[in-house]
């Protein structure tokens, strides 16, 4: 199930809500584990074995590592840290790049290898890296062991963030498990949350697909300004879309009494990459640098190691984006920048007006959307060339496509940077007391609402793009 | 909870109660209500409750809730029409696939990549084999889409399909066969194209007729084609239904007036050459032989020479059919949408004198 769906929007969430506000506190969280599993099953019910196996494979190794600590034998341990990693990453491995693998066989060694035709379970890439992160922490010694496999299940499938992130690591809802805060102010944070999320997701993202769906099927063949508008268009839709999601997930979170970590801090005003990084996908970035590129000794062990360190992260992170090569040279392309940054461009920068900065970094994150929107590398190459005038700089479908989309353009572009939040932020405060600000959130909140649901209704275009990880 | 939310009826509890009743009070509403079970401003047929199938393991139900939720939504014309409203109001170029041209006009948006160009390359070498193998005489008629005969229509800049490179491609396939080309007669006038669908008018479906004339050898002018009358004041096409605005008015629907004394077959059933029982219908257009058919047989006895045609069509050939009546003893319109027919087979078993493609040119794939 989607949250941009009349299924979710009228009868999932609502239902769902009005049995967990009318339970006691102690049914809560089977309330919330069943509506989960349900959420997930939607769609795909044979895929809720795997979640359900991974939930207690994981939970049986925090017992494990528990019981090895307790019982004298902490140097077996290891073995346990061991069997998990091989068992997640293994399944992800089996159902996210098998035929990956076999396919790149069959290029290199021209075999004709069929592909199985494994069809990737939902979410498999975020509660993996959540179960994940449960026993290296259990490992480590930082969380105690769950006891209750109804809680933990709940922690592992919960449906807010569960198939498009944010990933959220056990240690930072460990105590909301069993204690926490649902008042009406922090319910309706959460409401307004949730619809400025969806509003994000299906007025603004879905429209700006099109923009890029329609302009990137001409292959690379348009001029430059028509495949800018399609690469901005792009860029802005996957930022709406993820973020819009990560909203979601928070605001649910809060209707719910979890408080979920930011994943996105307007990521596009960031001055440099290394910048953007920390303010893209938060949750993935900080899992990455907690999980893999500290333990490999991060920038502890020399500038070669610490190259070849991020060399490793992010070939991964390339590949934890999905199943292809370009996904591979998305990652790399983020190293080499990240690199040089870390090398010498970084001081640079800093020495520069950040709008030097802004601009280098909105081209290269620009260019890295192209990258991962195409899906082989040598339409991405077209697409690039055709930024650069290949195929001229304008022409009459420039000015089409200008006139047609400039202004959701400004629009998304508007929204993107943190101006009119502080601006909005301002005039709020300017207001005289808490009745009035609250007044103007719910007619706004409750216009973009209706706004959005016309929008899923009226509208069949409503593809996830995080769905594919 | 619900008990102390009662008791403290605040702005922000009734905020939660809306975000949670709002959305139960319409789901309600539409699954109490009546099912509506066909849309005709959509042309389609709407998802009903009879329709789902509750099996949760089956993941179709996923799609037939989502589906039946949105069909039967309360006042989804209404509402859908007033979006569209807005969206025209806020001057766009293009709505659901279609561009907003001057003065209102719609056109099908169709790109280079909506065109299946090499699908449209085999349906040429095809239907040349087709005619090398029989030996009978053959003539091609691609209608240009409304974008391209109208290009100044559009919204400026606005991108179509590359007609001239895709007519070349095809032509050097269609060596064995008369192409009979439509590009210059049906240019730059815009009323030979319907401002509400995506089809020729009867005045253009007459102009392409004039062309026919002229490559069978025939005098071609204005006194060889029928009188046209109107059928139908309110008419809204194919195009509409993509962009449906009460702002934007009916039209009329045309066809050449034809003779008594046609007998026509469609599927193995008797019907009519115009079928006045489609004009109480959303879709008009259908008004020509009851809309497509697989294959569709027509006879008119009148006709003094006896000579057969068979005709690969689409639906543009419908409106076409009327002017060629007199002209033939026999048609034959196969529309292999619908069914699958060996046309060589069908016609040599027919005798038939000639073999037509009359169709758009996207459509050929």
């Amino acid at each position: 199930m989607v949250f941009s769906s009349a299924v979710f929007l009228l009868i999932f969430l609502p239902v769902v809500l009005l049995v967990y506000y009318a339970v006691p506190d102690r049914v809560r969280n089977p309330v919330l584990l069943v509506s989960s599993l349900l959420f997930y099953g939607w769609g795909e019910p044979v895929y809720i074995l795997i979640m359900l196996f991974s939930t207690v494979f994981d939970f049986s190794n925090g017992l494990m590592l528990e019981w090895l600590d307790r019982s004298g034998k902490p140097d077996r341990r290891k073995w346990v840290l061991v069997l998990s990693l091989v068992g997640n990453l293994g399944m992800l491995g089996f159902f996210k790049y098998t035929d990956f693998l076999i396919s790149s066989v069959n290029v290199l060694t021209g075999q004709g290898f069929d592909l199985l035709g494994i069809a990737l379970p939902i979410g498999i890439s975020f509660y993996t890296f959540q179960t994940l992160s449960y026993t290296i922490d259990v490992y480590r010694r930082e969380i105690k062991a769950q006891h209750n496999i109804l809680d933990f299940g709940m922690y592992i499938c919960m449906f807010p963030q569960l198939i498009a992130g944010p990933i959220v690591k056990y240690r930072d809802i460990e105590r909301q498990l069993r204690n926490r805060r649902l008042n009406s102010d922090r319910i309706c944070a959460g409401i307004f949350r949730f619809t400025l999320g969806l509003g994000k997701k299906v007025l603004l993202a879905n429209s700006l697909g099109m923009v890029w769906d329609e302009i990137s099927a001409q292959n690379g063949k348009t001029a430059a300004l028509t495949a800018l508008i399609g690469a901005a268009a792009y860029m802005l839709q996957i930022y709406f879309d993820f973020s819009g999601y990560s909203d979601m997930a928070i605001g649910i979170g809060k209707m719910l009494g979890f408080d979920f970590l930011e994943n996105f801090d307007y990521p596009y005003e960031s001055v440099s990459v290394t910048e953007f990084w920390r303010r893209w996908h938060i949750s993935l970035g900080s899992w990455f640098r907690e999980y893999l590129y500290i333990p490999l000794g991060g920038n502890r062990r020399g500038l070669p190691r610490q190259m070849l360190n991020l060399l490793i992260v992010w070939s991964l992170t390339g590949l934890w984006h999905g199943a292809g090569w370009n996904f591979v040279v998305w990652g790399l392309y983020f190293f080499a920048l990240l690199a040089v940054e870390k090398l010498f461009w970084l001081e640079k920068l800093k020495k520069a007006p950040a709008v030097v900065g802004r601009i280098y970094t909105l081209l290269a994150v620009l260019v890295s959307w192209v990258i991962f929107a195409c899906d082989d590398i040598a339409a991405a190459g077209r697409y690039i060339l055709s930024m650069v005038g290949a195929n001229g700089f304008a022409d009459a479908a420039s000015v089409y496509y200008l006139r047609e989309y400039f202004f959701l353009l400004a629009i998304g572009a508007l929204l993107s940077v943190s101006f009119v939040r502080r601006l909005v932020s301002k005039e709020l405060r300017a207001l005289p007391d808490e009745g009035k600000r609250f007044g103007v959130k719910a007619a706004v909140g409750g216009v973009l609402y209706i706004a959005s649901l016309l929008a899923v209704i009226g509208s069949t275009y409503n593809p996830f793009l995080y769905f594919r990880f | 909870m619900m008990k102390k939310m009662i008791e403290k009826m605040n702005s922000k509890t009734i905020c939660i109660a809306l975000f949670v009743g709002f959305p139960l009070i319409l789901m309600l509403a539409i699954c109490l209500g009546r099912d509506r079970s066909i849309s005709a401003n959509e042309n389609r047929v709407l998802k009903t409750r009879s329709d789902i199938k509750y099996d949760f393991f089956d993941g179709e139900l996923q799609d037939d809730l989502e589906n039946y939720l949105s069909d039967q939504f309360p006042m989804r014309d209404r509402l859908k029409g007033a979006e569209t409203g807005m969206k025209l109001r806020l001057g766009a170029g293009s709505i659901g696939g279609a561009y907003i041209g001057h003065g209102g006009r719609l056109f099908q948006k169709i790109l280079d990549s909506d065109v299946d160009k090499e699908k449209c390359v085999r349906y040429a070498a095809r239907v040349n084999r087709i005619a090398e193998q029989t030996g009978i005489e053959t003539y091609v008629m691609y209608v240009p889409s409304a974008g391209i005969s109208l290009r100044n229509s559009l919204p400026y800049g606005a991108p179509m399909y590359d007609y001239d490179s895709l007519y070349a491609a095809l032509t050097k396939e269609l060596g064995s066969v008369h192409m009979i080309d439509l590009r210059k007669a049906l240019s730059g006038v815009p009323e030979y194209y319907y401002a509400t669908d995506h089809h020729w008018t009867a005045k253009g479906a007459a102009q392409a007729y004039y062309e026919w004339r002229a490559a069978h050898g025939e005098e071609s002018s204005n006194e060889n084609a029928p009188e046209i009358f109107t059928v139908s004041e309110r008419f809204r096409g194919t195009l509409w239904s993509r962009v449906p605005s009460e702002s934007i008015g009916y039209e009329k629907l045309q066809a050449p007036r034809v003779p008594d004394g046609i007998t026509v077959e469609a599927d193995g059933r008797e019907t009519e050459l115009y079928d006045y029982s489609a004009l109480q219908t959303k879709d008009k257009y259908n008004f020509f032989e009851g809309g497509n058919h697989g294959l569709l047989t027509l006879t008119n006895p009148d006709v003094a020479e006896e000579r057969t045609i068979v005709i690969l069509k689409d639906s543009f050939a419908n409106s076409f059919l009327p002017y060629i009546v007199n002209d033939y003893s026999k048609i034959i319109m196969v529309d292999e949408r619908y069914a699958f027919i060996d046309v060589a087979q069908i016609a040599v078993e027919s005798n038939a004198d000639e073999i037509a493609v009359i169709r758009e040119i996207v459509s050929a794939g």
